[in-house]
Order: C-alpha cells, then structure tokens, then sequence
C-alpha cells in the first residue's frame, strides 16, 4: 500500500518537473501578483474606505474617574467601536491581528492631561497598533483626537476642578502676557461651561493635552516594519492563490486519467483505489509545499521579507495548507464529472475563497459579515498562520490554531471526496 | 486459462454486455472480433478485473478475482485500447511507474524493462520522453508495458487502432512471438483481417451478444460458399432494382449498402453466372462486378445482416 502510494506521488512529482513550462508557471503567476501588489498597495495599509465601525481595544491604567469616562465615550463615537481589556489582552490581541489598534490610558494620564491642555508636558497615551491595518490605526487617531479633545477640555474647565487646573496651569506659564489671558478666561468659565459647544482643536491658548505614543506591533523594531508586514501578508495569499491553483491543475489531471482510461489501467494491477487516490494527495501536497515555499522564499530573497516570528511555525503552516490543498484538490476531482464542468466550477469556487479568505483584499478591511464569512474559508486561516509567523513576530504556539483548523478543512475534504469516489 | 461465464454488464440503459460465454485454452489466442459498440471492450474489463459483472463470473487460472489488490492480477498482462501512458516521462519511467503497481522491486523493474523494451523494439528509445513516440511505437510501449510483470496471459483491447501498417506488422510478430513462447492471448479488433490471422478461436459479437463461434474454419464453414459477389452500380436507384431482381430467384442471400449489392450464393456452382443473367433479364447494368474469397467479414454479414465496418 505504502509502497503504491509512494509510485503514484512519485510519478506525479516527475511529471510535474517535466512539464517545465506549467511548473514555471505555477511558480511565476503568485510570485508576479504577489511583487506587483508589494509595490502597489505597501504603506498605506491597503487605504480601503472603511465599511464599519473599527473595533479598538482600551486598557485602562489609570483611576482617575475622567478617564473612565474618556473611553465610554470613545465609544459613542461613530467610526470607532471600544473593548475595555487588560494590556495584556491588549498586547497580544494586536500582535495576533485580532484588534488593529488598542489604546492604553496609562497611570495618571488625565490628571496630566487635564493641566496640559494649557500648558506643560502632554500627557502620553499609549497605542499598539497592527501595521497592517493602517487605516484602523489612522481611524482610531481621529477619533480619539476628536473625543479626547472635546472632553478633557470640557472636564479641564468645568466645575470645580477647573479652576485648580488652571492654577495649577498657570503656575506652569511664565510668559506674562499669556499669564494674564488665563486669568481673564477663569473668569468668564462657567458660561463656556454650559454650552458645552468646545470642539477639539488648538485654538485660543489650549493645545493638545496629550501625545500618542504609537507601537507597531510586529516584532520588528525597524521602520520598515509596515512595509514588510504588508509584503508577507500579500506573499502569504498569493502562496495560497498558487496553492489552490495548483490544486485545479492536480485534479484535473486525476479526472483526465479517469476519462483516458489511464485510471483504469491503474486499476488492473494490484493495486487498491484508496493508494492510488492518496498517491495523487500526496503528490499534490508535496508539490502544493514546494510551491509555497518557492514563493515565499522569494519573498524573502527578492523583495527582503523578514520572519520575525517562528520558522518553524511557519513551516508547519505550510505543511498543514499544502495538506489543505491536496485535500482540495481531491475534493475538485472527485465532484466534477468532465474536465471542463471541474475546471469551471472549481475556478468560480476557488476564487470565492481566494476573496473571501482575504488572499486578495485583507479580511480586516471586510464588513463584519464577510469577516464571520471568511471563518469558514481554509484559506483565511493559512493566511492568518502566516501573518502570525512572519510578521507578526508570533511563537509556535499561534501557529497552533491555523494548523488545526487547515487540517480539519484538509481531512473534511477528502473525506467528501473519498465517500463521493467511492459511490461511483 | 480463462473461463467467462454468461456476463451481463449495463451501463444505464444500455446492456453493453448481454450474457456471453466462452473458455481460452492455455497457450491459444482467442479473438472476440464486433463492430463499434459491440461490447468488446467491456467484455475485456471484466477479464482484468476494471469492471465487476452485473451477473456471470469470470475464472482466470481457476480463480476468480477477489478485490482490487488479488495477486492473480500479476497474471494478467492488459493492453488498453486507449493509450495509458504518461506522455511525460520517459519509457523507462512509465515501466517503472506500473512495474511498482505490481510490487516489483527496482532490479526486477530494470532487469524486466529491458527485456521488454527489446521485444518491443524501443530498447534505444528507452529514455526519451514518449511524447516524442510515433504513434506506432506509443502502441508498442502500451503493450511493453503490459508485460514487465511477465503476466501468463495478455490482453490486448484492439491494439492496432490507428497503427501504420508496417508498425502493425511488428506488433503481430510481438504477439506471434509472445505466443509461440506459450503466452495466452485475448486479442479483440474490428479488423478481420487481424483476428484472421492471429487467432486459433474466434468469437463474433454484436449488441452485446454472442453471434457466433469457433476456428476461423469451422466460422467460414457455416457460410454457403466461399465467395462473395459484388455489384457496382450506378446510382442507389439501381441498386435497389438488382437487389429486387436477385432476390426474386433463389440465388442466396442478398445485401444491398448504397449502390452496392453483394450476394453470398447459397450454392457455388452456378451463382456467378446466374446472376449476371438474372440482373440482364430484369435490364439492370452493373458498373463493376467482382468475386471475393469468403472471410470473417462474411460470416459476420451472414449472420447479422450488417457489415462489420458499418
Ligand atoms: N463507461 C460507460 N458508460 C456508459 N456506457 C458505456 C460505457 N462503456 C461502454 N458503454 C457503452 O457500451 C456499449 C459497448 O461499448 P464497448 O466500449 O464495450 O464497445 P467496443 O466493442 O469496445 O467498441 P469499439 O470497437 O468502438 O471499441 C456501447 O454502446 C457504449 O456506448
Ligand atoms: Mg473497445
């Protein structure tokens, strides 16, 4: 048995090198895709309009009552939507590409921040951000700008903590001629107060209370991080385009040596139909791994990806996909009933789960019902387990669930496929 | 060496395979000679074990194939009627490539493909790729590789479609090789001509059914005479009125294909003549007559009414 199956993989392989042109090609087309996007769409986090509110984490450190009230707010807000969580949560939420961007409220930030709306050091808010969300990130900053803005300073000048921030403020202010402005302003207060109408911005003598102090969360420390976060993750699906192509091409074979009666020619020696099926899973998993790991490796050498996470996680990764492809791949041969009808179908049914996986357009840019969508498709969570790897910085253990989730995809395939061959 | 006992095979609608029987001797060739469409290679798969009978049973060395793996596959040597090679790799490779589906170990392959491929005559074509084959050679190759496993019996599923003459003749001298070294064949064609030649017993299907069998003897012993005459005419217009004017007198039996009228005389001694007299008295001309030497073909015509390569 082991012997058949290792005879069918093996003259799989040899024909797949032999044919030069269709090998080059299944090498060359994610390659050319995935370099053209590199260069295209890197840097601006892919600059999609925005179809939802964007989810953003809050860590809240500090126990000043403001600050509680600064991140309920946040929430109102129309673009954004807030979680409260530890920073913990916080951290490795964004390095695993849940959340795009988190905000952390550290210790004391809106005592500080309710004096540096007039004057003296800003207070510092921290953001952990994914790079490759950059339009999450570029979000959440207007909106936190807007929001913080509006109630800082509405908390700076009202009641009676007002007027001790403005003491306090003043004691900071050297120059005489601003000194005197303030005083002017303190009393005048409580009507400003009730119309409640300040926007954020830095007119009159405010500026703004507070810096962000951003934190791309990949493991690179470099300013290239952004780019090469947004090289991988277009490498990563354009491997899983090339795979799930690649599958098309391996099924169809196996459905033209049905029709040509090369299958049945097979099937005169002794040699049972299940070897012979996983011959073809195997060869197709092989070669599925070889060209994941061609395009990567381009990747690496050609456009300077760098990993900063697991390699091994990533290899695991791509092992379980390529599993993932040959599972496919039988799925196609065993569902389609002529070449063309397979090639068809399973071209429509391919580049749905290209889309909707996120090889194409990050999953993060989708609505909140397309992101639940893209769950189900295998190829979101190879892309997700190479996100994780490469850029993301993440150990072994993140490659875990994309590992055993493309698994349960590869083994849910053939066992369809296995159960429709076997009825015919 | 193989015993097929009344199998019946249907695809749908259609009975490919309507009960046929029939016994090959140890060391004989056995030729099953149809139309298109007869059922021959149907019938065939059933003999390698591709396609399980409805009903009926087929005993190959006593033994009746049990499964997909049964070891008495070794046996059984199959030419398909379409080309099972991988255009790809080389001969050497599509050898190796089956001889491992037949558990064969890496010397045994080489030892084996080497002597196969110089019966063939490909030994120095042996690592070229075959999409550069002629189409004579790829057949060659198809039937090198039905025997690496060095099977005691060979099945050949018309082995010389589209075959150039001279290709065809090395093939025959392969089989009359392979047959004079006590190998048994089942050799299936539309070609009589093939069957004639090769075969010690010869089995004539239609529509899935039996028509007729025995030697190629004891087949043109059933016809009347050993000859056949045919009638050219003009236009179908008359040939339809010679076939009208034959048949009105008891020459024998009498076809009409076009503007062809053909007549198998039930009795040899007057039949030329008589039927140029008959076809001159009903005013009909013939274009051009001739006399054929009674063959499969027939046999085929006698009993079927049709021609085998309708
Ligand atoms: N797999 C199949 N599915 C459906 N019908 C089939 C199948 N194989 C054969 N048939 C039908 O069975 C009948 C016999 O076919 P078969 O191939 O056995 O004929 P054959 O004698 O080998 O003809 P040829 O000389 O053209 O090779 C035909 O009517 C054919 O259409
Ligand atoms: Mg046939």
């Amino acid at each position: 048995m082991i012997n058949h199956v290792w005879a069918v993989a093996n003259k799989d392989l040899r024909l797949f090198f032999a044919d030069k042109k269709a090998m080059i090609i299944s090498f060359l087309v994610p390659i050319i895709i995935a370099s053209f996007f590199s260069f295209v769409m890197v840097g601006n986090g892919g600059g999609g309009k925005q179809a939802s509110k964007i989810p953003i984490l809050a860590v809240n450190e500090d126990d000043d009552p403001l600050t509680a009230t600064l991140i309920q707010k946040l929430g109102k807000s129309d673009m954004i939507s807030v979680e409260t969580v530890t920073r913990e949560a916080a951290t490795t939420a964004v390095k695993e590409g849940k959340s795009g961007v988190a905000v952390i409220f550290p210790k004391g930030f809106s005592a500080k921040a309710k004096s540096a709306i007039f004057a003296g050091d800003p207070a510092t808010l921290e953001e952990l951000y994914d790079p490759t969300k950059g339009t999450d990130k570029q979000v959440a900053q207007g909106a936190l700008m807007q929001t913080l803005m509006q109630e800082i300073s509405k908390e700076a000048m009202t009641g009676d903590s007002a007027k001790a921030n403005l003491e306090r403020a003043l004691s900071f202010e050297t120059d005489p001629v601003r000194k005197r402005a303030w005083k002017g302003m303190m009393d005048s207060w409580s009507s400003l107060d009730k119309s409640g109408g300040m926007s954020g911005g830095t007119g009159g003598g405010m500026r703004t209370p507070f810096e962000i102090k951003g934190q791309s969360m990949t493991a690179a420390k470099d300013d290239n991080a952004d780019v090469n976060a947004g090289k991988a993750h277009v490498f990563g699906g354009m491997a899983m385009q090339g795979l799930l192509f690649f599958a098309i091409n391996a099924a169809i074979g196996m459905l033209r040596d049905r029709k040509t009666g090369v299958w049945s020619r097979m099937k005169a020696a002794p040699v049972s139909s299940m070897a012979l099926v996983l011959g073809n899973g195997l060869s197709t998993a092989i070669i599925a791994f070889i060209i994941f790991c061609g395009v990567m490796a381009f990747g690496v050498l050609a456009l300077g990806i760098r990993v900063y996470g697991s390699w091994l996680g990533l290899g695991l990764v791509a092992i379980c996909s390529s599993i993932m492809t040959a599972g496919y791949g039988l799925l196609i041969a065993s569902l389609g009933k002529t070449e063309e009808q397979a090639r068809g179908y399973s071209m429509i049914a391919t580049l749905m789960m290209l889309m909707l996986g996120g090889a194409w357009f990050p999953t993060f840019l989708m609505p909140p019902f397309m992101q639940t969508i893209s769950k189900i498709m295998p190829v979101r969570w190879s892309i997700d387990g190479v996100d994780a790897m490469v850029f993301r910085g993440a150990g072994l253990t993140s490659a875990v669930t994309p590992m055993v989730v493309t698994l349960g995809f590869a083994a849910g395939f053939s066992a369809i496929a296995i159960a429709r061959m076997r009825k015919q | 060496m193989v015993l097929v006992k009344d199998v019946v095979k249907s695809f749908g609608e259609v009975r490919a395979v309507n009960g046929i029987s029939f016994e090959v001797a140890k060391g004989t060739c056995f030729g099953l000679l149809g139309p298109n469409g007869a059922g021959k290679s149907t019938a065939i798969s059933m003999i390698v074990g591709t396609l399980k009978p409805d009903s009926g049973s087929v005993t190959i060395a006593g033994h009746v194939l049990s499964g997909d793996t049964d070891p008495a596959r070794q046996k059984i040597g199959y030419v398909p009627q379409e080309l099972a090679l991988f255009e790809d790799l080389s001969s050497l490779q599509n050898l190796g490539f089956f001889g491992s589906l037949y558990n064969m170990s890496k010397p045994e392959i080489a030892r084996k493909s080497a002597e196969v491929l110089a019966i063939v005559g490909l030994s120095d074509r042996a690592t070229e790729p075959v999409k550069n084959f002629s189409g004579g050679m790829k057949r060659r190759l198809n039937i090198a590789i039905a025997l690496v496993q060095g099977p005691e019996l060979l099945v050949l599923d018309e082995p010389t479609v589209g075959v150039d003459p001279q290709s065809r003749n090395a093939i025959f001298d392969v089989l009359e090789k392979l047959k004079a070294q006590g190998m048994t064949l089942i050799y299936t064609s539309h070609y009589m001509e093939e069957v004639e030649r090769m075969c010690d017993h010869i089995l004539i299907v239609d529509h899935g059914k039996a028509i007729i069998s025995g030697t190629l003897e004891q087949l043109l012993d059933t016809l009347d005479s050993r000859f056949r005459i045919r009638f050219e005419f003009l236009d179908e217009d008359t040939a339809v009125k010679a076939e009208a004017a034959l048949n009105a007198k008891t020459l024998g039996k009498v076809f009409r294909k076009d503007s062809a009228v053909e007549v198998l005389p039930s009795k040899n001694a007057q039949a030329i003549v008589d039927s140029i007299s008959y076809l001159q008295g009903a005013n009909v001309m013939f274009e051009d007559m001739r006399v054929e030497r009674g063959s499969l073909e027939e046999v085929f015509l006698a009993s079927t009414g049709r021609s085998l390569r309708d």
